[in-house]
């Protein structure tokens, strides 16, 4: 070993400078805003309705920008109810529907880019329990209802249950690997 | 600045009094590059980058598949030529001057630090482009350039960023190649770290201020760490005397930049996981996440190999050990490049990658 006790104390001076320095960012900091979220819709995410609405309202935790916005309504028969386009006001988007159809289950996706710039995917659905105008039902007036606020572990953001397993095994694989390849190339040096 | 490429292969061959290894060279560069862009679409599909939701043909998650490969492409050109700028200007920096001037291996570095910015500025203009597709979900073939200068605001409000960021990577080409003077290249190289910043916040950064000054941090330390070791490798490798005294230089900075870049991913991963240690696991952000870190333990083991028998070893560069110690250093560090090549391509993916809180699904109460 060519370097004495002089080097190391460096090292752990450099150590304790950023240990000290994140310790104060830590405390010196407010804790971040998360990306932009659905915070309420009309009708509510999962509902089950007897009056068709003639309009979906969504409200997000943050403005959003009046580009790259898309709205797709998709009713059980396949059929798409949405028309015109958005309207958009701060952080609440209002989509004109036709008068809805047959019962079962309407999808609603849509994208949106938030004040941030970051494009983002949701998707609500609702489901008709007696038929719409367009089958012959009558049409009710929306009201803006909160959603319960979602799970940390929603579906499309698990990784296949054998994801983490794998890449813990790699982990090993690889950390190990680190190990025996650095010995064996500098065996002999010294 | 005025040597052509021939005299730069006849100055190594005249250097080490061997041909250079090209065939080796060429292979080592092709195993990076195929690491790199396969951790990249790796990551991509474990990250959940590549399904998109279509209804009725009506593309609701993404735009089109050329938006979505290019926008990780280009990322990936942009972020191995920013680094390779950072680590170029800051690996002229760490070789001592020879003959009361710039080495030859200085001034191949300021060479290749010239030309990278020219691929970085190329690239961020790839980059604006796709990401202005991504952020209005339209095709690249309807953006309408014109309208992009003259009305801003409506049609891409973060242009702004990407375009200073070309502007500054041009004027750092220009600069590197008119100066050979040290002060000059310092305040290139804090010019092209400051260039990293607009483009790193991008990401999933700006959502509070410990997230952006973590991933400052996070990505300027990479850069001089990554690149500062790759310029190492590029042009001194085969220079005994250089590399005797700009590796134990690089070898303190490096040990920095290795706590810098550790403690600042640490706090932006668990930040973005919300702070929640089990959902690292299971969740798509938690895996790219344990493949970093995985990337960062392994290169500490091969750090610590280096801090424990090549460097010491390097700076005696007469003796028959510092031969040894030297081809181990080469080794080591070439197995490093192909580690830190995985670890920014997966990067690139990561920055994309929603964090849990993120996603509200079909009926997910």
């Amino acid at each position: 070993m060519s370097y004495g006790s002089g080097r190391l104390t460096g090292a752990v001076r450099i150590i304790v400078v950023a240990i000290v320095s994140i310790a104060f960012v830590l405390v010196a900091t407010p804790f971040a805003d998360a990306h932009t979220a659905l915070k309420a819709s009309s009708p509510q995410d999962g509902s089950k309705i007897d009056k068709a609405p003639s309009q979906i309202l969504l409200e997000f935790s943050l403005p959003i920008l009046t580009i790259g916005y898309r709205v797709v309504v998709q009713g059980p028969d396949g059929h798409q109810y949405q028309v015109g386009t958005p309207y958009i006001v701060d952080n609440k988007l209002t989509q004109s529907l036709k008068p809805l159809g047959p019962t079962g289950t309407y999808r609603v996706d849509f994208r949106v880019v938030a004040a941030d710039g970051h494009p983002q995917t949701f998707g609500i659905q609702f489901t008709l329990t007696k038929p719409g105008p367009a089958a012959g039902g009558a049409a009710s007036v929306s009201a803006l209802i909160p959603l319960p606020p979602p799970g940390s572990a929603s579906a499309a953001n698990n990784a296949p249950p054998w994801a983490p397993w794998t890449v813990s095994g790699l982990a090993l694989i690889v950390i190990f690997g680190a190990v025996l390849f650095g010995r064996r190339t500098t065996h002999g040096i010294d | 600045m005025a040597l052509t490429s021939s005299d730069v292969v006849l100055d190594r061959r005249s250097v080490t009094g061997k041909p250079v290894r090209s065939r080796r060279v060429v292979l080592f560069v092709a195993a990076t590059v195929a690491a790199a862009v396969i951790a990249l679409v790796i990551a991509m599909w474990l990250g959940g980058n590549l399904t998109q939701t279509t209804i009725n043909g009506l593309v609701i998650g993404g735009t089109s598949n050329l938006t979505a490969w290019g926008l990780q492409a280009s990322k990936l050109v942009m972020e191995a030529s920013s680094v390779g700028v950072i680590g170029m200007l800051l690996g002229s920096l760490l070789l001592p001057q020879q003959d009361g001037g710039p080495s030859r291996a200085t001034r191949r570095c300021l060479r290749t630090a010239s030309w990278l910015a020219l691929v970085w500025a190329v690239s961020t203009a790839f980059l604006l482009i796709f990401s202005w597709s991504d952020v209005v979900a339209r095709p690249v073939t309807q953006l309408s350039i014109t309208q992009l200068f003259t009305d801003t605001a409506t049609t891409f409000p973060g242009a702004a960023d990407f375009i200073s960021s070309i502007a500054v990577a041009l004027v750092i080409a220009v600069g590197v190649a008119v100066t050979a003077n040290r002060w000059g290249v310092l305040l290139l190289l804090l010019l092209a770290c400051y260039n990293l910043v607009p483009i790193a916040l991008q990401g999933h950064a700006s959502h509070g201020t410990l997230l952006k000054y973590s991933l400052i941090v996070h990505v300027i330390a990479v850069s001089l760490w990554v690149g500062g070791l790759g310029a190492l490798l590029m042009h001194v490798r085969a220079e005994p005397a250089q590399l005797a005294v700009a590796v134990p230089r690089f070898s303190k900075l490096a040990l920095g930049c290795y706590i810098a870049v550790a403690a600042s991913g640490v706090i932006t991963l668990l930040q973005l996981l919300g702070w929640s240690v089990p959902a690292l696991w299971g969740s798509r952000y938690g895996d790219l996440g344990m493949l970093k870190l995985t990337a960062l333990i392994t290169l500490g083991v091969i750090g610590w190999w280096h801090r424990r028998h090549t460097v010491g070893q390097i700076r005696a560069n007469e003796d028959e050990h510092a031969g040894r110690a030297r081809r181990a250093f080469i080794r080591l560090a070439a197995a490093e490049i192909v580690v830190m090549a995985i670890a920014v391509a997966i990067a690139v993916t990561l920055s994309r990658t929603a964090a849990p809180d993120t996603i509200v699904l079909h009926g997910n109460q």
